[in-house]
C-alpha cells in the first residue's frame, strides 16, 4: 500500500501511532508531549508527502529519528523539567545498528500487544497467567479448577497463534 | 521432540537437566530451528513486562489529524467542479466575459512546490512547498485576512486603510501595513523575519513590532526577538544556500530545512564551514562536506546517519 495516498497513510498512522508514542513517552517521560511529538512527526511527513523520497525500509527509521529529535526539540524549548544536554547524550550513544534493534523491539512489542489481543479470553488468560505472573502450569491448573493437560493444550495453542499473528503484523512495516 | 511439548518446555517454569539438553540438541538440529527458538525466547522475554508497553488512542489521535492536516486534493476537486459549473453557466448565458467570470480563487496549497500568487489588493505572497493559504475576508472591506499554514513570504502591497493580517497556529497572528517578510509556522516551530516596513507579532499574549532585520523565533518555550543573521531564510525560494564560516550544526540545520531530510548521529565539534550551492541537489552538498570536513555518513533516501566528522 502506498502511504502517500490517504488510505495507505491510514494505515502507516495506526501502524506506528503507537510504537512511535512509547518511543517519545520513553525520551519525554510524559504522554502529552509524547503524542504531540509524534502528531506533529506524522503529520510532517503527510505534508512532505510530494517532495519526499523515501523507501519502505528507511521509512520506519526515518521515523523513529524524526519522533527523536521532535522530542528533544520540546525538552530544548523549556517545555519538560528534563535537561537537554543530559537527554542529548543518553539518546546519542547508539550506533546506526543499535538504533535499529532498539526500533525493531518497539515494532515487535506492537505486534505482541496486538496478538495477545486477538487471543480467545481463556487462552489469553493462561497465558498472561504464565508469562506475566510466573505461575506454574499446575497452579494454574489449581486456580482456574482445570486439568494440567488442559492448561498445557491452551498454552501451546497461545504461542503458536501468537507466532502466527506477530508474523502477520510484522509484515505491516515491510 | 513435537511442537507441543517444545513450546511448553521453552514456556515451563523449571527444566530438568533431561529437557536442557532436548531443547539444546533440537536448536542445534538446524538454523530453522534455531530462529524458532529465539522467535519464542523474544515472545516469552517480551510478555514478562508487556503492559508497560503503553497503549495510546490511535484513533482519537487519527481523528485529530484528519481534522487539522491541510485541506485534501478532495476539496480541490470540489472547487474545480465548483469552478467548472461556473464556467458552464457563463457559456449558457453566453456572456462574452465568460473566460473571466470565475470567482477568485480563496485557498491555495503548495503540494508540488513552491507556489507564487497574487492576491487582488496585489500582494505577493509565495508559498513554501507543503504550505496553505486561505483567504478568509474579500479584501473589499476593512481588513485583509489570510491564514497560513507552514512557510510563505510575504510582499504586501500598502494600504493604509485595510490592515492585512495573518492568523497562524495556536492563536498568534500577524498585522502589517505595507512590508515584506518571510514567517515559519509548522505548529511547534514559529519564526518571523522581517525585509522591510514593520511588522506588528501577536503571540496570542503579547505584541512584538519588529523592523528590517528582526527576527522573532521561540527559544527556550517563550517568543525573543533578536537580529537575524541566517543568511539560509530564503533559500526556498532563492534556491541558494550560503555558508559562512557558520558551525557544522547551523549548516545541518539548514540543510535538513532546505532538502526535508533528517541527520543523526552528530556528535558535538568545533568545525567550521564556508561554501554557496545554488541549485545543488543535497548529494552534491553532502560531496562538498565530505571533501571539506571529512564527512562521513551513510544516506538512506531522506535519512542521513552521520558516521564521522574530521576537520583540521
Amino acid at each position: 500500500m502506498n502511504w502517500k495516498t490517504e488510505q495507505g497513510f491510514k494505515e502507516l498512522f495506526s501502524a506506528y501511532y503507537n510504537p512511535l508514542c512509547n518511543y517519545a513517552f520513553s525520551v519525554l517521560k510524559d504522554d502529552f508531549y509524547a503524542e504531540d511529538a509524534v502528531h506533529d512527526v506524522l503529520m510532517n511527513l503527510w505534508s512532505k508527502r510530494t517532495s519526499i523520497n523515501i523507501n519502505k525500509e528507511a521509512l520506519k527509521s526515518y521515523l523513529f529519528t524524526s519522533t527523536k529529535n521532535k522530542a528533544l526539540q520540546i525538552i530544548k524549548s523549556g517545555k519538560t523539567k528534563l535537561q537537554y544536554e543530559e537527554v542529548y547524550s543518553q539518546l546519542n550513544v547508539l550506533n546506526r545498528e543499535e538504533s535499529s534493534q532498539l526500533e525493531d523491539n518497539y515494532i515487535f512489542k506492537e505486534a505482541l500487544k496486538r496478538s495477545v489481543r486477538q487471543l480467545p479470553d481463556k487462552c489469553r488468560e493462561i497465558y498472561l497467567m504464565r508469562t506475566q505472573n510466573g505461575l506454574t502450569y499446575a497452579e494454574i491448573a489449581a486456580q482456574k479448577s482445570l486439568s494440567q493437560r488442559t492448561v498445557e493444550n491452551q498454552m501451546a495453542i497461545a504461542i503458536k497463534k501468537l507466532r502466527e499473528s506477530i508474523k502477520k503484523q510484522l509484515n505491516l512495516y515491510k | 521432540m513435537d511442537i507441543q511439548s517444545l513450546i511448553l518446555n521453552i514456556f515451563g517454569s523449571e527444566k530438568s537437566k533431561l529437557e536442557l539438553e532436548q531443547l539444546k540438541s533440537w536448536k542445534e538440529e538446524s538454523e530453522e530451528n534455531l530462529a524458532a527458538y529465539q522467535e519464542m525466547i523474544q515472545i516469552q522475554n517480551e510478555s514478562k513486562n508487556l503492559d508497560t508497553y503503553k497503549d495510546f488512542d490511535v484513533d482519537k489521535a487519527y481523528a485529530k489529524f484528519t481534522n487539522s492536516k491541510p485541506k485534501s486534493s478532495n476539496n480541490l476537486l470540489k472547487l474545480a467542479i465548483i469552478l467548472l459549473l461556473f464556467a458552464l453557466i457563463g457559456l449558457f448565458v453566453k456572456n462574452k466575459f465568460t473566460s473571466e467570470a470565475t470567482t477568485p480563487q480563496t485557498y491555495f496549497i503548495a503540494d508540488s512546490g513552491v507556489i507564487n500568487i497574487e492576491l487582488q489588493d496585489h500582494s505577493k505572497i509565495d508559498l513554501n512547498n507543503g504550505a496553505s493559504l486561505e483567504q478568509k475576508s474579500d479584501f473589499e472591506g476593512n481588513e485583509r485576512i489570510v491564514e497560513l499554514k507552514g512557510e510563505a513570504f510575504f510582499d504586501i502591497a500598502k494600504d493604509a486603510k485595510r490592515p492585512f493580517k495573518i492568523e497562524l497556529s495556536n492563536g498568534r497572528s500577524i498585522e502589517v501595513l505595507g512590508t515584506s517578510f518571510n514567517v515559519f509556522d509548522n505548529g511547534e516551530n514559529l519564526e518571523v523575519t522581517v525585509y522591510s516596513g514593520k511588522v506588528a507579532f501577536n503571540t496570542g499574549k503579547r505584541i512584538i513590532v519588529l523592523t528590517k532585520g528582526d527576527r522573532v523565533s521561540r527559544i527556550e518555550g517563550s517568543f525573543v526577538k533578536y537580529q537575524n543573521d541566517d543568511e539560509n531564510t530564503l533559500s526556498w525560494k532563492s534556491k541558494t544556500l550560503v555558508f559562512k564560516d557558520a558551525k557544522l550544526v547551523d549548516v545541518f540545520d539548514d540543510l535538513a530545512k532546505h532538502y526535508n531530510v533528517e541527520f543523526n548521529g552528530i556528535k558535538e565539534n568545533n568545525c567550521r564551514f564556508t561554501s554557496k550551492f545554488t541549485n545543488e541537489s543535497i548529494d552534491q552538498v553532502l560531496a562538498e562536506l565530505t571533501k571539506i570536513v571529512g564527512l562521513k555518513f551513510q544516506k538512506n533516501d531522506a535519512l542521513i546517519q552521520v558516521k564521522s566528522i574530521s576537520c583540521e
